[in-house]
């Protein structure tokens, strides 16, 4: 167990310092798409669990693709598809704001921003 | 790396976490010392065993958490994974984590030091609890307090609570109070007088003792395993403590009057029924389940018993062990002085001819019981009918 434990504990170090190497050489993700621009109207028109946008701080989101995956059950967050989320992503109606992680996640889904004129 | 691998990684991430948190739990529950439930695992010493594997596969499977986490995120760029692992990122939540993390590391490292004396190896064991619940602290951080994490952590804290409150603390255990001692060649023999409940002990068990203070003595107050080697009347124990480390070294000058708390009794190591014939198997300070046994009483069933020792002079009971062989006529009583090559034993284990027909009970050293089990599976000697203590029991 004692040669599991060190090689084990070796392995993990070496991966750690890597990651933290590259982590704080590169540049931070970067979307390049072009950003399409919608009015709160165009937002309510996907309100469906299987078609669902978001806004939240400003961008609109699609994630229909995302909602299977959350990890609480679909019908929390399917509850805001159409409509203006970003108090309920902030506090998650308790207080409790999401993780870096999630925040890293949301922008993948990102597919535009809110047209205030519109 | 597509979509569908990167959710793989996340969810493995996510369910090392937990079932690393579970492992954890597990192993805290067999480290809880109580005679019923080292009953029901076969034994302390099985329990133990199984508390380090639990331990450290809770290790290997919290080192993949992190790293799994972090690779799930290498779609979306390397700045990302460390940006999620980072222990300044969401603090405290990631920085609970690796806290915990890090007091598993090193309370296992240092578990793995051979040379580490008694008293130093239980501090630096000791911080593996504070890092478990500071494990659990940033698992609720994140996920919330709920049911999971409610089931996660209350197991933990009950066995951390108990394990202080009932096996370590100066009030756990039972009071005793040295009644009597005598000075045996580099050994105290001590017997314990109850100051209530007594311990119920049988022959061939033994018990967690810790000395306390008495006239001109201050014990170490740390809960050592030594084996009962007499119950007297009014059930006083008699123990037979060898100077072997720093704490031990110091019971050698205790006093009558001393406080002593007694935990137990753990242990089935002379407990066989049947009526197949005995062999029992005895190597210097393992001479104490077995003295047990003959104050006791009448030896019931016909046994060998061999008694391996340095040299005549400091084999400890060893006049009144052929003493008792002369007057029990079942017992047939073979000494034998041993130094470093065990050869010799294995040749008087060799010419005994039932042996896979017999009850065999091994107490001694760890490398003169390994030696003796692997001759003993040599001449095919059932696994079931073998029954050892080792002297070497970190609790």
């Amino acid at each position: 167990m004692k040669i599991l434990y060190v090689a084990a504990t070796l392995a993990f170090w070496l991966s750690v310092a890597t990651l933290w190497i590259i982590g704080t050489k590169s540049a931070p993700y970067r979307t390049t798409q072009v950003l399409n621009r919608y009015a709160d109207t165009d937002v309510a028109r996907h309100a469906e669990p299987d078609d669902c946008w978001m806004t939240i701080a400003g961008k609109v989101y699609d994630l229909s693709g995302y909602l299977p995956q959350h990890p609480t059950s679909t019908s929390v967050i399917a509850d805001w598809c159409g409509k203006e989320a970003t108090n309920a992503f902030e506090t998650k109606n308790a207080d409790q704001p999401h993780s870096p992680y999630a925040r890293e996640l949301l922008r993948r889904y990102e597919i535009g921003v809110v047209d205030q004129v519109k | 790396m597509d979509e569908h691998a990167s959710e793989f990684l996340r969810q493995t991430g996510i369910w090392a976490g937990w079932l690393g948190g579970v492992l954890l739990n597990a192993s805290l529950v067999l480290m809880v010392r109580e005679p019923l439930l080292a009953r029901m695992f076969g034994g302390l010493e099985r329990m133990y065993r199984w508390h380090h594997r639990f331990g450290m596969a809770a290790y290997l499977i919290l080192l993949v958490h992190p790293i799994a986490l972090v690779a799930a995120t290498w779609p979306t760029g390397s700045s990302t994974g460390w940006q999620l692992i980072s222990p300044v990122t969401a603090f405290p939540n990631n920085a609970l984590g690796w806290i915990g993390l890090g007091g598993l590391m090193a309370g296992l490292a240092a578990s793995f030091i051979g040379r580490l004396s008694y008293s130093s190896w239980r501090k630096s064991h000791a911080v593996l609890g504070p890092a478990v619940l500071l494990g659990y602290a940033h698992a609720a951080a994140y996920s919330g307090v709920s049911i999971g994490t409610a089931l996660l952590v209350l197991p933990a804290l009950l066995s951390l609570i108990w394990r202080n409150l009932r096996a370590d603390g100066i009030r756990a255990g039972e009071p005793y109070e040295v009644a009597s001692v005598a000075s045996l060649p580099d050994t105290m023999e001590v017997t314990l007088r109850p100051l209530t409940t007594p311990l119920n002990v049988v022959p061939g068990q033994f018990v967690m003792a810790a000395f306390f203070d008495g006239p001109d003595f201050h014990g170490c107050g740390e809960f050592h395993p030594y084996t009962v080697c007499g119950v007297h009347a009014h059930d006083e124990l008699v123990l037979a403590i060898k100077r072997l480390g720093d704490c031990t070294q110091h019971i050698q000058s205790v006093h009558r009057g001393t406080a002593v708390r007694l935990h137990g009794p753990f242990g089935t190591f002379l407990q066989t029924r049947g009526d197949r014939r005995s062999l029992w198997i005895a190597g210097g300070m393992g001479i104490a389940p077995f003295i047990a046994a003959l104050r006791a009483g009448n030896v019931r069933r016909q046994t060998e018993f061999i008694y391996s020792y340095r040299s005549e002079k400091d084999a400890l009971y060893l006049s009144e062990v052929i003493d008792q062989a002369t007057r029990q006529p079942l017992l047939r009583f073979h000494g034998l002085e041993l130094q470093e090559d065990l050869q010799p034993l294995v040749s008087v284990l060799q010419r005994i001819e039932d042996l896979p027909t017999r009850d065999i009970h091994v107490c001694g050293p760890p490398p003169m019981v390994d030696a003796v089990a692997k001759e003993l599976a040599a001449r095919g000697v059932p696994r079931s009918q073998i029954h050892y203590e080792k002297l070497d029991l970190r609790t």
